[in-house]
């Protein structure tokens, strides 16, 4: 082991026993350790996209560029401008104008992934668990795919239902709506049962993540010490 | 400079000298309207007029503080008790304007024998005799008026305003009671008197108070354009109807009052749902503010510490010794998972000249978890092609790609293409869709982006720790790039809510968590670290277990009831 493996290695175990040291309570030492983490990676993000986005993909067309291609810039480099005019209380109405464009487009792109992407795909996924085309001949295996899709179907229908807030208005009182349709209230308690299980199955894969990496620092500082005492 | 001239004797006297300073007589303003009406000179007459102007306001002002007091100079016995309130109503303009010198002339000739006239002698005295009589029949009057109120409640303030409104009809309809000096003042006026009336009252503002007098008298205008103290906001809800209002006549010593007696009610209250919910809430701060508690006492926080630092030590102790003690773990052969199958499936298919783009999405505190994951996969995948492309949508992706492809042990030949870091996923994925198609070629692109195969990627390889950010690169390159498959790497975490993508086949194939890349270490005899971690990993989850078992029977959340009852 060299000096700058023990020196990074001792960094290593000290910044992950103060980030350990948060099961006491917060303290001094979590804190330190947190503002470094924040730090670090701040500074990282503002050197790699000057690196990789700014420079390479803004400056480099606008200096090096002919006119035609630099017209193509203009407008990202004014969105940019008005950005930071933005920060300036005289000129704030004047950040509204790219942050207006920015989630525009996000909302677009979004929903666009989102219908097509998803809801419609896995609509059909549902509605094709059913197509008898899709079983083998096998009538096990055929009981399991009806049981499956089955069991998809009223998931996703008892999931929906559970979210189903509309209620009729009461004519004889406006005050008041009426209660939600019976079967929307039985199909929203099976709808919670899909969902603690699903909320269950994130849970347990969160607490699998972890401890992996729990165990990857205890496999790390467990290495520093043995190279420590074996001095190797 | 104005003058009073006696009328008995012609000496000029001072204006404020009740007795002529010659013969001793007493100055009566009836006196001097005779004296007025020889002389027509309008000067004088108006110099006098201006005289007693000056002394109106606080005439005024006497007018209403004596209110309905009238006495009945003339008049013909009333015949009832409505009657006599009229008439002496219509009279008692002529009392409201006399100034105070004039009353206490008036006083004075009532007491005294021999200080007035003859003539104002025998008026005090007929007035005093029809006051008399009046009195008499205002008494019964009053008293069945009294009981017609009471049998009557409900309709008096009607009845109230029918006769304030019979008795201005009665003020009008008797322009032959106007007294004399009125009347007088009217010839002094003259023919502007008619112009005069044309003009609404109100708009003189007060320049005339003459002309207000004159409107008075002719029912233009009204005692209660000059407002009496205290009673205003009783005139106006009288007017509104807000207030219940019953009316009587007192007759007190020769003083006829109407009086106003006004029965407030209470508004009728009107709650909404909203207010009264926002009133119960309010309630229920406010008793609950008042409410004991029980403070937590620092040495409960502390052995909440304590049980978490010892549950952590004894986590962290029994993972070690699984990891550092006992003989190297057995690899234990499970199935692998159809989703497993089919990614193993598409990287042993993998042409050679195949163009892969590996998107890493995962933050640096999962890279140990991927290094157990990928490098199955991965190794396949460049052991077979010769040109790779890297993309990062996590801010240390770029590290994480040069971390994972160094553990790979790459050969040198392979060319990796790296397009840099794209902040949002949804927008890299739908940029990098679009690419194909693109019409705007840029010059002086990085070279890097200019080696996006124009026929598109064969295969994408997605290695995401989040569920959210793997969803955007599927729902994008799934439709955008339809024939291209889609497979993922992800940690435990993102796997269960990205199989649904795998059910539908927008996504080729898919490993996640540690447990299917052991069980993919297993099939495939991949040198990796998995098996030594497997024990621990095991101990960790049977561990957690039994925290959660012991959190759930022993450590129960206590409720507020609790506390209550605890301190109680």
């Amino acid at each position: 082991m060299n000096v700058s493996e023990l020196i990074w290695g001792a960094v290593g175990v000290l910044l992950t026993v103060m980030v350990l040291s948060y099961l006491i309570g917060d303290n001094v030492l979590f804190q330190i350790a947190v503002h470094i983490f924040i730090g670090l990676t701040g500074g990282y993000l503002v050197v790699l996209i000057i690196n990789h986005i700014l420079l390479p993909q803004l400056m480099t067309p606008l200096i090096a560029g002919s006119w035609s291609e630099k017209v193509w810039f203009i407008a990202p480099l004014l969105m940019i401008t008005l950005l930071l005019l933005g920060q300036i209380p005289r000129f704030k109405s004047l950040g509204n104008i790219p942050l207006a464009y920015l989630v525009g487009l996000t909302a677009a792109i979004a929903i666009g992934g989102a219908v097509f992407g998803t809801l419609i795909p896995q609509s059909r996924a549902v509605i094709a668990a059913f197509d008898p085309s899709q079983w083998d001949g096998n009538t096990e295996n055929s009981l399991f795919s009806i049981l499956d899709a089955s069991i998809m179907l009223i998931g996703t229908v008892g999931t929906l239902s559970y979210f189903h807030f509309g209620r009729k208005r009461n004519p004889k009182n406006d005050q008041e709506a009426t209660q939600p349709p019976m079967i929307f209230k039985a199909l929203g308690k099976i709808g919670q049962v899909f969902i603690g299980i699903t909320l269950g199955a994130v849970f347990a894969g969160l607490f699998s993540t972890s401890l992996v990496a729990l165990i990857d620092r205890i496999v790390v500082i467990g290495q520093f010490i043995g190279q420590l005492i074996g001095g190797g | 400079m104005t003058k009073l001239i006696c009328p008995e004797c012609g000496t000029e006297n001072d204006p404020s000298a009740e007795r002529c300073s010659e013969c001793g007589a007493p100055l009566t303003i009836e006196k001097l309207i005779e004296n007025s009406k020889g002389d027509e000179t309008g000067g004088d007459a108006l110099d006098r007029l201006s005289a007693a102007e000056t002394d109106l306001p606080g005439l005024l002002h006497a007018l209403k503080q004596d209110g309905d007091v009238t006495d009945e100079p003339g008049g013909g016995e009333p015949s009832s008790m409505d009657d006599a309130s009229l008439s002496v109503s219509a009279d008692k303009e002529e009392d409201k304007v006399l100034p105070d010198w004039l009353n206490r002339i008036r006083q004075r000739a009532s007491e005294e024998a021999d200080s007035a006239g003859e003539i104002i002698q025998k008026l005090s005295a007929a007035q005093e005799n029809l006051a008399q009589e009046g009195s008499e029949s205002k008494h019964e009057g009053f008293t069945s008026w009294i009981q017609n109120i009471q049998e009557e409640a409900s309709s008096s303030a009607s009845e109230n305003r029918a006769a304030e409104e019979s008795v201005s009809d009665e003020n009008r309809k008797k322009p032959d009671e106007i007294p004399e000096w009125l009347n007088t003042i009217r010839k002094i006026r003259g023919t502007a008197q008619d112009d005069l009336k044309k003009e609404p009252s109100h708009d003189l503002g007060g320049d005339s108070l003459l002309q207000w007098l004159m409107d008075l008298e002719d029912g233009k205008a009204t005692s209660e354009e000059i407002p009496k103290p205290g009673l205003d906001n009783l005139d106006d809800a009288y007017e509104e109807g807000e207030e219940s209002a019953a009316s009587e006549q007192v007759f007190d010593g020769g003083v006829t009052q109407e009086l106003r007696i006004f029965k407030q009610e209470a508004p009728p209250l009107i709650v909404t749902r909203e207010e009264q919910a926002q009133a119960d809430q309010l309630d229920a701060t406010i008793v609950d503010e008042g409410a004991s508690r029980v403070l937590q006492k620092p040495g409960k926080r502390t052995s909440k510490w304590v049980m978490r630092l010892f549950f952590a030590l004894l986590l962290i102790g029994s993972v070690s010794l699984a990891l550092f003690a006992g003989n190297s773990p057995q690899r234990q052969d499970k199935p692998l998972k159809p989703q497993n199958q089919a990614l193993l499936t598409w990287a042993s298919e993998i042409s050679p000249n195949a163009a892969i783009l590996l998107v890493f999405d995962y933050q640096a505190g999962y890279a140990q978890e991927m290094k157990l994951i990928a490098p199955s996969v991965l190794k396949s995948l460049v052991n077979k092609v010769t040109e790779i492309t890297i993309l990062s949508s996590s801010v240390s992706g770029k590290l994480l790609a040069q971390r994972l492809l160094g553990v790979l042990e790459v050969e040198e030949a392979l060319i990796i293409n790296d397009l840099g870091y794209f902040p949002a996923a949804s927008y890299g994925a739908y940029g990098l869709a679009n690419r194909d198609h693109g019409t705007w070629p840029l010059a002086h692109l990085p070279e890097v982006v200019q080696e996006i195969p124009a026929d598109g990627f064969d295969g994408i390889l997605i290695l995401s720790d989040s569920d959210e950010s793997a969803r955007s690169w599927v729902e994008q390159l799934s439709v955008l790039t339809p024939e291209t498959p889609i497979n993922l790497l992800l940690t435990a975490q993102a796997g269960p809510l990205l199989l649904p993508y795998w059910e539908s086949g927008q996504v080729t194939g898919m490993i996640s968590g540690i447990s299917e890349a052991a069980a993919i270490e297993a099939s495939e005899a991949c040198e990796t670290n998995i098996s030594s971690l497997w024990r621990a990993y095991q101990t960790g989850i049977l561990m957690l277990m039994i925290f959660m078992l012991i959190g759930a029977f022993f450590v129960v959340e206590r409720t507020p009831s609790d506390e209550g009852r605890r301190a109680s």
